[in-house]
Parts: C-alpha cells; sequence; structure tokens
C-alpha cells in the first residue's frame, strides 16, 4: 500500500508539472487557464487581502451553522425515525438515493421565499447536510446486534441505561461517518449556492471574477476551495480511523433488513407523503402569497399551458440531449474505466483515493472551468454532466469487479472458459445488480450536472428557465419547471430501483 | 424449575410444554435438532421472553419479565462492547450495580485472571480473536457471581480444538463457581463430555424425550472422550435424536 501512496503523489506532481508546462508553452492559452505556479503566487497575495479573507469567514461561517444544524436535526430526526418504521418506510424512496437527488435544484426557490441572504444557503446547507446524517444514525441504529439489547437486559438496565451505555456508543462510528459527509455536502452545497446565485462567499467571488474576466483570481481561489476540501477531507479521515472500533467485534453484523411493504401499502405511502407535501406547499402558498410562491393548482395550470408553448419544448430538448450523451459518457467511460481498475489491484489502489477526492470536491464551482475550456454551449453541459456521472460509475463498477467471488473466476478457469467467455457468462451476470446501481447513481449525478450547467451562465435549457425565472419575476414559470424536474427525477430513480430490487433478489 | 412451559410465536408453536427442574450445582446440557426450541428455552428461563403458558421460577421465585440477579447468561454472537477496554467489558455490570472501588478492581482482576485475559486487559475486542472475545464474554459474566449460568451455545463459532480447550475452562468455572449450570449446545460430544445430564429435545415443538444421565466425576475434562462409556453416552444422543433431526430437516426443506 505504500508504493501505491508514493506512486499517486508522483502521478499528482507530474499532472501539475506538465499542466504547467502546457501553460507555459501556450498549448493551453493564456485565456484558458494561468500556469499552477501562478495560481499559487496569486492565491498567497489575495489571502492578504481584507476583500477575500471577509469572503472566506462568509462562507465558513454559513458551513458552521450548516453543519451545526445539519448534525443536530439529522440525528435527532434519525432517532425519532428509527422508533418510527411506518413513517420511516414511507420516506425510504428518498433515503435510498438522497446523495443523487438534485435537491440543488430547490435552492431558487428558497431564494425567492427568503429573499437573497444567508439564510437560503444555510436553509440549503442543513438540509443536503441533514439527510446524510439522518441516514447515518439509522444505518447505526439498525447495525446494533440485538444480543447487545440482550445483554443490557441481563444486567437490569433501564431503556435510558440502555440508551446511554449501550446504544450509544454502539453507533458512535457510524455518527461520525454522518457527521464527516454530512460537512462534506454542507461544504459542496454552501459553496455552490454563494455561486450560482449569491451576493457573498467564496462561491461568489469565484462567480464574479469569472464574469468579470479575472481568470488569475478565479483560477487562485479555485485552488484555494480544492485545497480547503482536500485537507479537511484528509482530517476527518484520520480522525474516522481513530475513532472506529469495529473490525469484526460484534459491529459487523448485517443491518436488519427493512420491511418494504407489499406494492399496495408502497403505493399508498407514495400517496400519503404526496399529499402532505402538496398540503404543506398549500399552507405556505397562503402563508407567503402568490407574489412569493405560486399555489399548487396554479403551478399545474402553469405547467398545462408550459407543455403547449414551443419554447419550453426547445428548452426540454436542450437538456434532454446534454444528458444523454453526458449519460452515454459516464455509463461507458465509468466501466470501462471501473473494469480496468478492478480488475488490477494495484492500478485501483492508485487511482481509487483519486476517484474518492474527485467525488468530495464541490464540482460546481470548476464550472467556469469547462467554459473556459469547451467554451459557452452544449459541450460545456455534457463534459460538466460527465465529470459528475462518470465518478460514481467508475466507483461502483471498481467494487463490482474487485468483490467478485473468486470461487467463480477459480470455477470458470477449471471448466475451462475462454477470458472473454469470462467477461460475458461470469463476470457480467455477476455484477448486473451493481451496473443497474451504477447506471442509476450516474443518471442521477449527470442530471444534477447538467441541471447546474444549465443554470450558470446559459441560455437554453431547463436549469436556464429556472434562473430565467428569478430575473424576470416569473415565480410561478420558475416554480413549474423545478417541479417537472422534480418529479422527473424522482420517477427515473424509482423506476431504475425497481429494477434494482428485482436483480437483487 | 419450569413447569408446563410452552412459548408460540404468532401462529408457530415454538416450544414445549416443557418440565424441567434443574439441581442445584449441576451441569445440565441440552441438545436437539436445529429449530427445536433451544435457544427459546433459555429465553423464557432467563426471563429474556416470556412464556405464553406454564411458570418459570428461580430459587423459588418466579420469573417475570426482569433477568433475576442470580442468573448469568452468555451468547452465541459475540456480545462483547466493542468500545470497552476487555477490563472494562468486564467491568461493565459491576459498576452498573454500584460496586466501585477495591471491590470492583479485585472481582474484575480475578475473571481476568482467571479467564487468562491479564496481558489484553487494556485492549479492545476488536484486536482478539472470536475465542478469546466469548472468554472476555464468560469473564464478564462471571464476575456477577451468578449462581445459574446458561450458555447458549457459547462456543458455536469457534473451531473444534478451541472448542475442547474452552470447555476444559467451563468446567474448571462450574467447579470452582459450584454454579449451576445448563449449556445450549448442538454438539453431541461437547455435551456428553461436560454434563451430569443431558436434556434431549424433540423436534419442534421442543420438549424433552429423554433426560441422559452420565455419571462422570465432579473432576472431569476433555480426556474423558478416550474412555469407552464417553461413545456410550454419545452414541445413545444420537439414537434419540437421529429421528428427530430427520423430521426437522423434512420441517425445513418444506418450509
Amino acid at each position: 500500500m505504500r508504493s501505491a501512496t508514493i506512486l499517486r503523489s508522483g502521478i499528482l506532481v507530474a499532472a501539475s508539472l506538465l499542466l504547467e508546462l502546457l501553460c507555459r508553452w501556450g498549448v493551453i492559452g493564456r485565456l484558458t487557464m494561468t500556469p499552477p505556479s501562478e495560481m499559487i503566487v496569486r492565491l498567497a497575495t489575495l489571502l492578504q487581502q481584507s476583500k477575500y479573507l471577509v469572503q472566506i469567514g462568509s462562507t465558513l461561517r454559513n458551513v458552521l451553522i450548516s453543519a451545526l444544524v445539519a448534525w443536530v436535526v439529522g440525528f435527532i430526526m434519525g432517532v425519532a425515525l428509527h422508533g418510527l418504521p411506518r413513517v420511516r418506510r414511507a420516506l425510504q424512496p428518498i433515503f435510498v438515493s438522497y446523495f443523487a437527488l438534485p435537491f440543488f435544484v430547490l435552492y431558487p426557490l428558497l431564494v425567492v421565499l427568503l429573499g437573497m441572504s444567508n439564510i437560503p444557503i444555510v436553509v440549503i446547507g442543513s438540509l443536503s447536510g441533514a439527510l446524510a446524517m439522518l441516514i447515518n444514525t439509522l444505518d447505526g441504529l439498525d447495525r446494533i446486534p440485538p444480543v447487545l439489547h440482550k445483554v443490557g437486559r441481563t444486567f437490569q438496565l433501564g431503556s435510558l441505561r440502555t440508551a446511554l451505555l449501550v446504544q450509544l456508543p454502539a453507533t458512535i462510528p457510524y455518527l461520525f461517518t454522518g457527521a464527516k459527509l454530512s460537512l462534506g455536502y454542507v461544504v459542496a452545497t454552501v459553496i455552490g449556492a454563494e455561486f450560482i446565485l449569491s451576493s457573498s462567499g467564496l462561491g461568489y467571488s469565484i462567480s464574479f471574477a469569472y464574469n468579470n474576466f479575472e481568470n488569475a483570481t478565479m483560477y487562485a481561489l479555485l485552488l484555494f476551495v480544492i485545497l480547503f476540501v482536500t485537507l479537511l477531507l484528509m482530517l476527518l479521515n484520520f480522525i474516522e480511523r481513530r475513532v472506529r472500533y469495529s473490525a469484526g467485534s460484534g459491529m459487523t453484523t448485517a443491518p436488519s433488513t427493512m420491511k418494504t411493504g407489499t406494492p399496495m401499502q408502497r403505493l399508498l405511502d407514495g400517496m400519503v407523503v404526496t399529499i402532505v407535501l402538496i398540503g404543506c406547499w398549500q399552507v405556505l402558498h397562503l402563508y407567503m402569497g402568490s407574489e412569493a410562491l405560486s399555489s399548487p393548482l396554479a403551478t399545474v395550470q402553469r405547467i398545462g399551458s408550459l407543455f403547449q408553448s414551443t419554447m419550453f419544448w426547445e428548452n426540454v430538448r436542450e437538456t434532454a440531449n446534454a444528458l444523454w450523451i453526458s449519460l452515454a459518457i459516464s455509463c461507458l467511460g465509468g466501466a470501462v474505466v471501473g473494469v480496468l481498475l478492478g480488475s488490477n489491484r494495484f492500478a485501483g489502489a492508485v487511482v481509487e483515493p483519486m476517484v474518492v477526492m474527485l467525488q468530495a470536491i464541490p464540482k460546481v464551482t470548476l464550472y467556469p472551468v469547462f467554459l473556459l475550456f469547451f467554451g459557452l454551449g452544449l459541450a460545456a453541459k455534457v463534459a460538466f454532466g460527465a465529470i459528475h456521472g462518470i465518478v460514481p460509475v467508475t466507483l461502483v463498477t471498481l467494487n463490482a469487479v474487485r468483490s467478485l467471488n473468486p470461487a467463480l473466476k477459480r470455477t470458470a478457469r477449471a471448466l475451462h472458459v475462454s477470458p472473454w467467455q469470462t467477461v460475458t457468462t461470469i463476470l457480467l451476470p455477476a455484477t448486473i445488480p451493481e451496473i443497474v446501481t451504477a447506471v442509476r447513481l450516474g443518471f442521477c449525478l449527470t442530471f444534477l450536472g447538467v441541471m447546474v450547467g444549465e443554470m450558470f451562465a446559459s441560455k437554453r435549457g431547463l436549469g436556464y428557465m429556472i434562473m430565467n425565472g428569478i430575473s424576470v419575476n416569473d415565480v410561478p414559470t420558475m416554480i413549474a419547471v423545478t417541479v417537472l424536474i422534480a418529479i422527473f427525477a424522482i420517477a427515473v430513480n424509482s423506476f431504475l430501483l425497481a429494477i434494482e430490487k428485482r436483480v437483487y433478489t | 424449575m419450569l413447569e408446563g412451559v410452552t412459548r408460540h410465536f404468532g401462529a408457530v408453536h415454538a416450544l414445549g410444554p416443557v418440565d424441567l427442574q434443574l439441581r442445584s450445582g449441576e451441569f445440565f446440557s441440552v441438545v436437539g435438532p436445529s429449530g427445536c426450541g433451544k435457544s427459546t428455552l433459555l429465553e423464557v428461563l432467563a426471563g429474556l421472553s416470556p412464556p405464553t403458558s406454564g411458570r418459570v421460577s428461580v430459587e423459588g421465585k418466579p420469573v417475570a419479565d426482569v433477568v433475576p440477579k442470580s442468573v448469568g447468561i452468555v451468547f452465541q454472537d459475540d456480545a462483547s462492547f466493542p468500545w470497552l477496554s476487555v477490563w472494562n467489558n468486564i467491568a461493565f455490570g459491576l459498576r452498573r450495580h454500584g460496586v466501585r472501588g477495591d471491590e470492583l478492581r479485585q472481582r474484575v482482576d480475578y475473571a481476568v485472571d482467571f479467564m487468562g485475559l491479564k496481558q489484553f486487559a487494556n485492549v479492545r475486542p476488536a484486536q482478539l480473536s472470536g475465542g478469546m472475545r466469548q472468554r472476555v464474554c464468560i469473564a464478564r459474566t462471571l464476575v456477577m457471581r451468578p449462581r445459574l449460568i446458561l450458555l447458549d451455545e457459547p462456543f458455536g463459532a469457534l473451531d473444534q480444538q478451541t472448542r475442547l480447550l474452552m470447555g476444559d475452562e467451563l468446567l474448571r468455572l462450574w467447579r470452582e463457581t459450584g454454579a449451576t449450570v445448563m449449556l445450549i449446545t448442538h454438539s453431541l460430544d461437547e455435551a456428553a463430555m461436560l454434563s451430569d445430564r443431558i436434556g434431549v429435545m424433540s423436534a419442534r415443538p421442543g420438549r424433552f424425550i429423554e433426560i441422559v444421565e452420565t455419571g462422570w466425576s465432579r473432576d472431569r475434562d476433555s480426556r474423558i472422550a478416550s474412555e469407552s462409556s464417553f461413545g456410550a453416552v454419545t452414541g445413545k444422543l444420537w439414537e434419540r435424536l437421529r429421528g428427530e433431526s430427520l423430521k426437522a430437516m423434512a420441517g425445513q426443506s418444506m418450509a
């Protein structure tokens, strides 16, 4: 493993050097990218200007508040839901792929509702982080081996003492993982929200620099974001390894499988959730007024009229085009890279941490780089969507190939199956469940990437319609498009999830 | 002591009716086909699971929904607390009952020593093998000085050699504490080797179809397996169990 770490550092240094040379030689133009060395110099000078320190401080404050809210709310909700299996089952479809649902599209809506300030940023940040905390709390509680409860009873512990002395310590590693993931989402969401639409913060500064052609400043700030997130994650991973005491000691018991209920029950659950959501929406509408939030009924009418306008369908076509091309790139590219890395242990050990890191950095802020490299238009959106999707597809494929039961491969050899036949008759059928998972995650994240791409400096597509709705104060259209996007994402996700369930059993 | 105890889970009749009177200070083992309700019997006796009908009492007092203080239980699954050191794992129960200071230290140190865990006192269970972790759990039970020790296949996850040695230690513990021991096991050899009496259970719903007396002396150990009368005991157990195991297997394949 040591040599993998050394090689990985070597690759990173070599890549930076290559980038430096390409920029210096003019292969990558001055207007596209500044050489890495200049980024560092620039960053050093920026960090001495109070103007930027104030923006960084504002972002850190938003991150800190959002993270605290997310941890507390997520933990409390997790404990509450663990005691309410019915409610939990109804919300399960949201939980299984929370990280892939484009919550981010709700941000413009929050800006309309709450005004342009730090509040919508903290709300969307907390929301994205709270779910990670909630799910890990549930996971930790599920994984407490039943035998530990029995041990508590053999020592005549009451329910409060069992909670404090058995359940809490048993879940702490999971709570920490939840807190770590949660912080990651909060950082990405806060900086992303600042970037898309706000008047302060690090994300805003990057967006401002891009819009004013201050490339040197923009790249220096991007470098800061990447360094900050990388160091933060390294620190958290280090602490996590210290906290984790599991490894074969009781806690490895498989989680108790959730009862999913009959299709009829699930349909009923879905209807109840939908009705509750629409009810909340209606109440909020009555409270805020039509100016800020149009009613569910008005939104349905608006959707109706949108369906009749050619302008809407042009935007749909634009988004669909970008989506399917980037999805194809994500799935094929991710599958190939994943299989290659998965079948070679050393290559996997070298590259996997880099891919994981790529997943963690807030990619929203990197969008200007894509614009500079690919120009305004479809290519930048596709590339941006693909970079979102290719990471999870690679990771899922890699793990599927790596964790393939070695006995299967040995069986293939014992039966004298050719290498190609091994791929088609053993590898593919054995990994079909993971392939479906990969496609689902790939879809969700590619969609998110395309949406973000359209929300920033774009003139076409559904994401553009949302942002345009804000600038021309057309709240009904904005909300109608947001709702359509949400319905589409949930529908495709549920469909792929249903297939996943079938192939796993 | 159990009188006419039964246990139903919904429509499933898991256990009984079972009548059983343990003799004070004996080593009693329960064998039976898989799924016959052995573990249910133990949970009912311990007060972890209420009987659907019948009466359970320990030392003359009825067992309600609470585990009596004189009863110690060792489970099959690893039940050590991964967040506590070996020493603190063993001290857990005593601390909960307000034992502090010198007495706590002496009793825990004794149990640590007795189970051969001295050099591991300060490590966490994750650093121990499965057998060592099960010793931690036994020590954690033993330190409470229970007068009835219930063991639910405590060596189920261990390899054969380790099982034999752990069996010897269990015998030593039983001799030194003078406690009554009830051991649930699926190993006929283990039951025959360790016990004064062995209760043979039928396929589900489990009830005792025979109680076999071994007649071993109190200072026996695993070497007893080489005596000719040992084969006679295991042979007798298997003769009674074979039909029941076949029934249990057929029942499972239909389910």
